[in-house]
């Protein structure tokens, strides 16, 4: 059964079967997996966050084959556990978790990223990686437009400020 | 660091994009709910074949009782056989038989 991504990633509002969410939770891991790293920038950690997003989302399966926007749904669920595992993770030098082989301005922003706030690394990720409005944004972390703006210009203005250093 | 860190920021979440997926999360199956892993070892097998693996993982009586039944059957058979094997029990046991008296 051949099911695009696209099918149920668009706002389908049609009720999916459950072999419909086993393909969707095949298909969405890649991209799961580098939301995880782009907010935690850890690939051992954005694993595991992944790894949890998976479970939680297929624990909750009933809602899944119901929500209008899997995608988004999904989204909040893997910035929520990515929370969590950065609460619980110490904090570390990334060379030996560096993503890129270049050694020089990568794995400055993997040090950058990690010394901020993680409130402040979501937020740089959802748009600089992920691309979202502010409006989906503020849906995703559950906050004010307004505090998304404000979030996100304290991000932008701690990251250089941490790049200066 | 005299790249714009802006510009830094934005290749190293292409860097992201691009990242290769760790093989024990593609390789992993999709997590299932109880219910269905419940199932699954079941999948295939017939009603009779799941009920017949039900009664021989939960017999009706203690498997300890089982063979102390057979055991009291097969010595029950064996005095019908051999009566003075009985003789000799009761024996044993310090019984006395109307003859031994």
């Amino acid at each position: 059964m051949e099911i695009s991504l696209a099918s149920y990633i668009e706002g389908a509002t049609v009720r999916r079967t459950s072999e419909e969410i086993d393909l969707l939770l095949r298909d969405v891991r890649p991209w799961l997996y580098r939301l995880a790293l782009a907010i935690t920038t850890r690939p051992d950690v954005a694993e595991d966050v992944a790894q949890e997003a998976l479970i939680r989302a297929s624990r909750s399966r009933q809602k899944l084959m119901a929500v209008d926007e899997p995608r988004a749904w999904l989204r909040t669920i893997v910035v929520r556990c990515a929370l969590t595992a950065i609460s619980k993770t110490p904090v570390e030098s990334p060379v030996s978790q560096r993503i890129s082989a270049d050694p020089t301005d990568r794995l400055a922003v993997q040090q950058v990223l990690s010394r901020l706030e993680t409130a402040e690394r979501v937020i740089l990720a959802l748009v600089h990686f992920e691309g979202l409005s502010y409006a989906e944004i503020a849906d995703a972390l559950e906050i004010p437009v307004g505090t998304v703006a404000s979030r996100l210009h304290n991000a932008r203005e701690a990251f250089r400020a941490e790049w200066r250093k | 660091m005299n790249q714009d860190p802006m510009d830094a920021l934005d290749e190293f979440y292409e860097e992201c994009r691009m990242a290769p997926i760790p093989l024990g999360l593609l390789a992993n199956p999709v997590p299932l709910p109880w219910w269905k892993r419940l199932v699954i070892p079941f999948a295939g097998l017939s009603l009779g074949s799941i009920v017949g693996l039900l009664v021989l993982c939960f017999p009706t009586h203690p498997s300890e009782e089982l063979g102390a039944q057979a055991a009291r059957a097969l010595s029950q058979t064996q005095m019908r056989a051999r009566p003075e094997l009985a003789v000799t029990e009761h024996a044993q046991q310090g019984g006395k038989t109307a003859w031994s008296a």
